[in-house]
C-alpha cells in the first residue's frame, strides 16, 4: 500500500507551507510537493486604484522584501509613464535595492541556514537556532546580525524607514542623496566587507563536510535565469534577462518587457504558488531556477573585484554552472559581497549627488512591465491601466514561483535519499526543510499568503491515505 | 540573582554600558489589543518622569534579532507586550533570567528552540549575552488583552491599564537611576 508523509509547517522560511511526500507500494518515494497554503490576492486589491499608488501599495506584499516590490512596481509605472528616471534617481533606487539584498541575504544565511551549517543537519533542534549559533560561534552570529542591521540602515536612510519604506516613486526617487547619508553608508563599507569575507572564509573551510548534502539537495540539470548588464555581468536592478542551460550555454537574452514570450505560468490544485516555466520547453519540462545561484551561473562575472575573485574560486570548486541548490548558500555570500562593493562604487560616483532624481510624466502607455532582481531571484510586475491611469489588471511573477518546480524536484530528491520507511524522523525532516530553505522562499511574496510560517509534512499512500503527518 | 548582579558583565566581560535604559513596547496595532505594547511605548515616550538622555523608548511591530546589539549596550531593558494569558487590563511584571530566558521563550511557543519569526525578549537577552558577554537586567511587562480581532484601537480595559503601566515603568526607571 502506498503512503504519504506530511510535514506541516516548514520552519525557518518566510511564510506558511507544507510538504507532502508520496510513497509507492514498495515504500519508495514516488513524488513530493511543496504546498503554499495561504493566499492574499494583491492583484485584485489594486484594481481601480491610481497607478501612481502602486509602489507604496505593492511594497506591503512583504515585510521581508518590501523594497524589491517597491522597485519592480516603480519600474512598471515608469514604463506606463514612458520615462526613464534621471541617472542619480536610478542609482539611488539601485542602492536601496542593494541594501535590501544585503539585509535579506544576511537573514537567510545567518539567521535561517547557519544553524544547520554550524551544528549539522542531525543536530538537536533545541540548539539549532540563532541563539545557539551565538553561543557556539559569537563572531559568526555577530557578523550576521550586524550585516543585516547595516542593510536595514541603508534602506532606512534612503527610504525613510526599514520596513515598507517610501522614497522610491514613479519616475525616480523622492529626494536626492545628502552628503551626510552618503558618508554614513560609505563609512560602514569596510566593516561590511570584512564581515562578508570572514564568513566566506568560514564557509569555504567547512564546505567539504557538506558534500553529501550537496549531492542530494536539489542537484539536477536545469536552466537558470537572471538579469545581466550590457557586459553580461550581474545586474540587480536593470539590464536584460538571460536564460542559460545546465551547461552554461545561452538559451535566450531578451528585454524584460518581452518576458511573456519566454515565461509561462501554470497552476496546480495543491498550491496557491504558481509554477513558472520556460515556454520553449513547455510545462513541466521547462524547469529553471532563479536567485543568487542563478545570478552566479548566468552572469559572466559580478563586475566588482573582490566578488569576481570569489566567483572564480566558486567556479573552480563547484563548476562553471553549479547544479546543486545547496550551493545557493555559497552563491548568496558572493552575491552579498558583490552588493557591498557595488554600494561603494555607486556612492563614490560624483553624479550620485545630482539634484535631478525624478522624471515626471502622465499616462503614456496602457501597459507597463517592471523587472528587478529580488534577493531570492527575478521579480516582475506587469500592469494594465485605463487612459486615466486607473489599474485594470496586474500580474506579479515572483522569484519563489520561478523556483517552484525546482523546489518540488529538490524535495523529492532529498526524500529519496533520506526517507526510510513510513515514519518522519528528525534528520529527514530537517533535511527536507533545509533544501527548501536553500532557496530562501518568501511565501508572502509568492502567493501573497498571510501570517507567519508553518510547516506540514504528509506521508501519503498511493490511494491518498495519510500514513504519517508532522505539523508544527 | 539580584537585579544588580544580572546587570553585571557575564563571564568576565568588560565595558560598562554607555546608555542605561531601553524600553521596547511592541505589537501589531492593526490587531486591536495586540498593539498594547506599542501604545504603551507611545505613552512612555511622552512621560516626563521617564524622559532623559539615559533612556530610549522604542515602539516596534515585533522584536528582531538585531535588537540584541542595542540591548547589550544598556543596563536595564524593559519589554512591554500584550499578554494573552492575563485577564483584560491586568499587568504582570517579571524579571527575565538570562540563563533560562531562551528556553523559556521557546517553551512558551511550544517550539524546540529559538525562531527567526518569533524571537522573544528572553531570547534577545540570551542572544545579547552570547554575542557580547553582557546582559542587562531585563524586565517583561505583560498587559492582559480582551480583543485581538482585526482593527485599530484598544479595548477599554487595556486603554485604562496604560497609565498604570507608565507608573510601573517610571518607578523602575527611577529605582534604576537611584542605584547608579
Amino acid at each position: 500500500m502506498s503512503r504519504t508523509i506530511t510535514i506541516d509547517p516548514v520552519t525557518r522560511i518566510e511564510g506558511h507551507s507544507k510538504i507532502t511526500i508520496q510513497l509507492d507500494d514498495a515504500g519508495r518515494v514516488k513524488d513530493a510537493h511543496f504546498h503554499v497554503t495561504q493566499f492574499r490576492g494583491f492583484e485584485r486589491i489594486v484594481q481601480g486604484r491610481p497607478v501612481h499608488e502602486m509602489p507604496s501599495i505593492m511594497a506591503r506584499i512583504c515585510g521581508i522584501c518590501p523594497v524589491s516590490h517597491l522597485v519592480a512596481s516603480a519600474k512598471a509605472v515608469d514604463d506606463i509613464l514612458a520615462v526613464d528616471p534621471p541617472p542619480a534617481g536610478a542609482d539611488i533606487r539601485r542602492l536601496i535595492n542593494l541594501g535590501q539584498i544585503v539585509q535579506s541575504n544576511a537573514l537567510s544565511f545567518f539567521h535561517l541556514s547557519s544553524p544547520d551549517l554550524l551544528f549539522g543537519f542531525d543536530a538537536d533542534p533545541a540548539v539549532r537556532h540563532i541563539v545557539g549559533v551565538a553561543q557556539e560561534n559569537p563572531q559568526l552570529a555577530n557578523d550576521g546580525i550586524t550585516l543585516r542591521k547595516w542593510g536595514q540602515q541603508i534602506i532606512e536612510r534612503l527610504g525613510g524607514k526599514r520596513i515598507h519604506p517610501g522614497g522610491v516613486i514613479p519616475g525616480g526617487v523622492a529626494d536626492p542623496l545628502t552628503e551626510e547619508v552618503r558618508d554614513e553608508i560609505l563609512a560602514g563599507v569596510p566593516d561590511a566587507l570584512t564581515k562578508v569575507q570572514r564568513t566566506l572564509d568560514w564557509y569555504k573551510s567547512k564546505m567539504m563536510g557538506w558534500e553529501e548534502e550537496a549531492s542530494h539537495f536539489g542537484d539536477f540539470r536545469s536552466a537558470f535565469m537572471a538579469l545581466v548588464d550590457e557586459k553580461g555581468n550581474v545586474d540587480h536592478y536593470g539590464g536584460r534577462l538571460r536564460f542559460v542551460d545546465a551547461d552554461g550555454s545561452m538559451l535566450e537574452d531578451f528585454e524584460p518587457r518581452d518576458f511573456n514570450d519566454y515565461i509561462g505560468e501554470a497552476v496546480e490544485p495543491w498550491s496557491y504558488l504558481k509554477s513558472t516555466y520556460y515556454k520553449p520547453m513547455g510545462y513541466p519540462d521547462g524547469i529553471y531556477r532563479v536567485g543568487p545561484l542563478a545570478r552566479m551561473n548566468v552572469a559572466e562575472a559580478c563586475g566588482t573585484p573582490l566578488a569576481d575573485e570569489e566567483l572564480k574560486r566558486f567556479r573552480w570548486r563547484v563548476g562553471r554552472v553549479a547544479s546543486s541548490s545547496f550551493h545557493q548558500h555559497y552563491a548568496r555570500l558572493i552575491d552579498l559581497l558583490h552588493c557591498v562593493e557595488k554600494i561603494e562604487q555607486i556612492l563614490s560616483k560624483p553624479e550620485i549627488m545630482s539634484k535631478h532624481v525624478t522624471a515626471t510624466a502622465g499616462i503614456n502607455r496602457n501597459e507597463g512591465i517592471g523587472c528587478s532582481e529580488a534577493p531570492r531571484g527575478t521579480l516582475m510586475h506587469h500592469y494594465k491601466v485605463d487612459d486615466n491611469g486607473l489599474m485594470e489588471w496586474a500580474n506579479l511573477v515572483i522569484a519563489t514561483g520561478h523556483n517552484n518546480m525546482a523546489m518540488n524536484r529538490s524535495v523529492a530528491q532529498v526524500a529519496r535519499a533520506y526517507v526510510k520507511g513510513d515514519k518522519i524522523e528528525e534528520p529527514m525532516l530537517n533535511r527536507v526543510e533545509a533544501v527548501i530553505r536553500s532557496y530562501d522562499p518568501c511565501l508572502s511574496c509568492s502567493t501573497h499568503s498571510l501570517g507567519d510560517m508553518a510547516l506540514d509534512i504528509q506521508l501519503l499512500s498511493p490511494d491518498g491515505e495519510v500514513v504519517d503527518r508532522v505539523k508544527r | 540573582m539580584s537585579p544588580s548582579d544580572q546587570g553585571a558583565a557575564l563571564g568576565g566581560g568588560s565595558g560598562a554600558p554607555s546608555r542605561h535604559v531601553l524600553i521596547i513596547g511592541f505589537g501589531n496595532t492593526l490587531r486591536r489589543d495586540d498593539g498594547a505594547g506599542a501604545a504603551a511605548a507611545r505613552l512612555l515616550a511622552r512621560d516626563p518622569r521617564i524622559a532623559g538622555v539615559d533612556v530610549e523608548v522604542l515602539e516596534r511591530y515585533q522584536l528582531l534579532p538585531e535588537m540584541a546589539l542595542d540591548i547589550a549596550e544598556v543596563s536595564l531593558v524593559i519589554f512591554v507586550d500584550a499578554d494573552v494569558r492575563g485577564l483584560p487590563g491586568s499587568i504582570e511584571l517579571h524579571d527575565i533570567d538570562p540563563a533560562t530566558a531562551a528556553r523559556d521563550d521557546a517553551d512558551a511557543r511550544g517550539e524546540p528552540g529559538a525562531s527567526s519569526h518569533h524571537v522573544g525578549g528572553g531570547e534577545l537577552v540570551a542572544l545579547a549575552a552570547a554575542l557580547t558577554n553582557r546582559a542587562p537586567r531585563a524586565v517583561a511587562i505583560g498587559i492582559g488583552v480582551a480583543d485581538l480581532e482585526l482593527g485599530e484601537g484598544l479595548s477599554p480595559a487595556v486603554e485604562a491599564a496604560l497609565p498604570r503601566v507608565a507608573d510601573i515603568v517610571a518607578r523602575l526607571v527611577a529605582d534604576h537611576r537611584a542605584q547608579r
